[in-house]
């Protein structure tokens, strides 16, 4: 589903990513982990197509994001850690500009707007306007947001900052439920009890370089946990 | 240091010394707008000593006077707004142990004191001139220096009671920025009608400037005290500017104090809708559809960038209704005195209308800040599937309608009323279509280039960044060159061609541009 090849990107002639490679098969969830400016945030930018990078391929479901950038961005969904919306609009109106731009017909959308904003709360205050809502509704509102059009690729950055305890738990049923369905999901996230429960996959990047990924059950195979093992590799890479 | 000193230290300095990644593009910038100002300031002082006359009995530094209160008056309206309304600190600063009314004394005081620039800009250079002029002694300037610390305080109190009221009737409300912008022009339009409607009345037997000037110097009477003062030596009248101008403050901020707190609070909540009906809610439009209405309503929405991008047509639109509903037989009687020109009423009549037109067109920017006014939710136009040909598209056509809209209304009004020929009607809106392309492309090719994509108060981005600045400033003077080539070789008809062709090779120059270069500009934006 995402085919990450030899990326590089700088910033004023400064390489933060010195050539990423990480694959995310069909109906995985990829945990993505690394200390603070290690560069998860700079790989997922170039991935959804906020950054545009210096070397190397991105391929979402075999389609090259550099070569048909549209086509990539329709089967993807990319929710921000800090979601800024536009918030002059109401909770409605914004969900209905989402589906306006991903095309989504009257009918599905609103089964799609009333499940989702029902599981998540969010339901009743649709109508308000999204400066009054909260951080935490502006995070379900993204989170809806990026569901309403079912996408094969879901890319989230700290997914879980900001949402309530019953929220963290849906949205962790919903990306177990579009991998059922033969979606991936790719996330980067300091919490990694979460990472090691929910993820199939997990890779550690540290200054701008894979330093260890594979299957979670291998990485922790002799018993340690992902916070022992990452700060392993992390002392042991100084 | 008082709470309330070190309060607004902080306010003005996070006002002024914002983080920028181009430092010296910045300060470049800005001391670049200073000194084109100025020297614009210098020009018009130039231009009008010469029109009043410089003898120490001159209405010049009445006029300034005047002007200098307006202009106050009008930048405070529009920015009192945003920078009364806009902080988004007050959470935080009420969880300080700060009084309420040193909080709001701090923000009323950074707005007084940025004003103070315009204020500065529009009054100094002219007095400074006019003094040189008269030789005038030591306490003319010594008044000058003086008076002006107070000048500002009293247009822009009442500036910020309109914005206060409009902002209080507005909050929270399910259309409160549509109040807001229609509560304003309201507002500003009606002071308008009053001051027209009282010159012309007074205005009847005598000069219609001359009863201008009756009026302001009955009802703009702190003006006349600070000219007075500098010009016969009165000090009395200095003290007695700078006592009502700073207890009308102290009452203001003490009236006010505790309402604007509870505003803000209110306004930032938003609107809460307390009859919700999903299924009514639910719209379906298309692609482009959907993102020229987000265009139109982030316009439309926000009154700052209305004022700030679009009020020179609405109020080109509001005169035009006036002056030819109430004032035709009077423009055509003055026309008519114009008949040694050589020309017919009606050719003279299109002319000025165009040309007017087409200079207000040329001050009509929205896409000069929209691209930054996306802010921190630039992210969605860059993830989601729109082709960048479509978000650059709707930006422009936004402008264009904006533009061409009250551009036809106000031709067809003088069309009607003064009988325009077919042909007339033609080359008008082809040569306005023509001009919008021009600045809506431009603009958003300047925004291409100077994006500010992160601010904490939009007035940063709409009235201060240097995309606002050129955007405005490039295409004023080149729709000015245009002006001087058309008085230089009055030719009617034939030389709204030669421009129109300029202005068509001109869009099509920008439009290959951002259709070749702009996609890649758009991708380098990051925030």
């Amino acid at each position: 589903m995402l085919d990450i090849r030899n990326l590089k990107k700088s910033y004023d002639k400064k390489e933060v990513l010195h050539g990423i490679n990480l694959v995310v098969e069909d109906g995985e969830i990829y945990g993505f982990v690394g200390h603070n400016g290690a560069g998860k945030t700079t790989t997922i930018k170039c991935v959804v197509g906020i950054q545009d990078y210096d070397d190397g391929e991105i391929y979402i479901d075999g389609v090259n994001i550099k070569d048909d950038p549209l086509r990539a961005k329709s089967i993807t969904a990319y929710l921000p850690d800090n979601p800024d919306l536009y918030e002059n609009l109401t909770g409605i109106q914004y969900l209905n500009f989402i589906c306006d731009i991903f095309k989504i017909d009257k009918n599905s959308r609103s089964a799609a707007i009333e499940t989702n904003a029902k599981e998540f709360e969010l339901f009743d205050v649709l109508g308000d306007q999204i400066k009054g809502y909260s951080h935490g509704m502006k995070q379900k509102l993204a989170v809806i947001s990026s569901l309403i059009h079912e996408p094969k690729l879901l890319v989230l950055d700290e997914p879980f900052v900001g949402l309530d305890p019953k929220a963290s738990f849906i949205m962790k049923n919903k990306l177990k439920e579009l991998c059922d369905k033969g979606g991936s999901v790719f996330f980067s996230s300091h919490v990694l009890e979460v990472v090691e429960n929910l993820c199939n996959k997990v890779a550690i990047i540290k200054d701008g370089n894979i330093i260890k990924q594979g299957i979670t059950e291998d990485l922790l195979s002799e018993g340690i946990s992902l916070e022992e093992l990452f700060l392993d590799l992390e002392n042991n890479n100084e | 240091m008082s709470e309330f000193l070190i309060l607004t230290k902080a306010q003005f300095k996070n006002f002024i010394f914002k983080r920028s990644s181009k430092k010296g593009l910045k300060i470049g910038s800005a001391f670049f707008t200073f000194i084109l100002l100025f020297g614009l300031s210098i020009y018009y002082a130039f231009l009008y000593i010469d029109l009043f006359g410089y003898d120490k009995s001159s209405f010049f530094p009445y006029f300034i006077a005047y002007f200098a209160f307006l202009m106050t008056f009008i930048f405070g309206i529009s920015n009192s707004q945003g920078m009364l309304f806009g902080f988004k600190d007050i959470d935080l600063l009420r969880s300080f142990p700060i009084k309420n009314h040193n909080i709001v004394l701090s923000k009323v005081i950074v707005y007084i004191l940025i004003e103070y620039i315009y204020t500065l800009l529009f009054l100094m250079p002219a007095l400074i001139i006019y003094g040189y002029r008269i030789v005038a002694g030591f306490t003319y300037y010594l008044y000058m220096v003086l008076g002006f610390i107070s000048f500002p305080i009293i247009p822009l109190l009442l500036a910020a009671t309109i914005g206060i009221f409009v902002k209080y009737i507005s909050a929270g409300k399910k259309y409160s920025n549509l109040i807001q912008n229609l509560g304003t022009i309201l507002f500003v339009g009606l002071i308008y009608f009053v001051s027209f409607k009282l010159g012309y009345s007074q205005g009847e037997g005598t000069s219609i400037d001359a009863s201008y000037a009756d009026i302001y110097f009955k009802y703009l009477f702190t003006c006349n005290w600070y000219i007075i003062a500098m010009l016969d030596n009165k000090f009395f009248y200095i003290i007695l500017n700078t006592i009502i101008a700073f207890a009308l403050l102290f009452i203001a901020i003490r009236f006010y104090g505790n309402n604007i707190i509870k505003i803000n609070e209110k306004s930032n909540l938003g609107y809460h809708n307390t009859n919700f009906q999903f299924n009514k809610s639910i719209k379906s439009k298309s692609t482009f559809v959907t993102l020229l209405s987000k265009e139109f309503k982030k316009v439309f929405s926000n009154f700052m960038y209305l004022l700030n991008t679009s009020i020179g047509m609405i109020m080109l639109m509001l005169t035009s209704f006036y002056l030819c509903f109430f004032l035709s037989d009077e423009i055509k009687s003055m026309i008519n005195s114009l008949s040694f020109l050589g020309q017919d009423i009606k050719t003279i009549i299109w002319q000025s209308v165009t040309l007017i037109v087409f200079l207000v067109s040329q001050m009509t920017c929205t896409t000069h800040v929209s691209i930054s006014l996306e802010g921190k939710a630039f992210w969605l136009l860059k993830t989601l599937p729109i082709t960048i040909k479509d978000i650059f598209i709707s930006k422009i056509l936004v402008n264009i309608m904006i533009i061409v809209v009250p551009s036809f209304i106000t031709l067809l009004l003088f069309g009607i009323t003064f009988h325009f020929e077919y042909i007339y009607y033609l080359v008008g809106i082809i040569f306005i279509i023509l001009a919008a392309i021009f600045v809506s492309c431009l603009g958003l090719v300047i925004n291409l280039y100077f994006p500010k994509l992160d601010f904490d108060n939009e007035s940063s981005v709409i009235k201060r960044s240097l995309a606002s600045f050129l955007g405005t400033f490039v295409p004023f003077v080149i729709a000015i060159i245009n002006m001087i080539l058309y008085f230089k070789f009055i030719d009617t008809l034939n030389l709204y061609y030669v421009i129109m062709f300029i202005y068509l090779i001109l869009d099509i120059i920008l439009i290959i541009y951002l259709y070749i270069k702009g996609p890649q500009r758009f991708f380098y934006i990051i925030n």
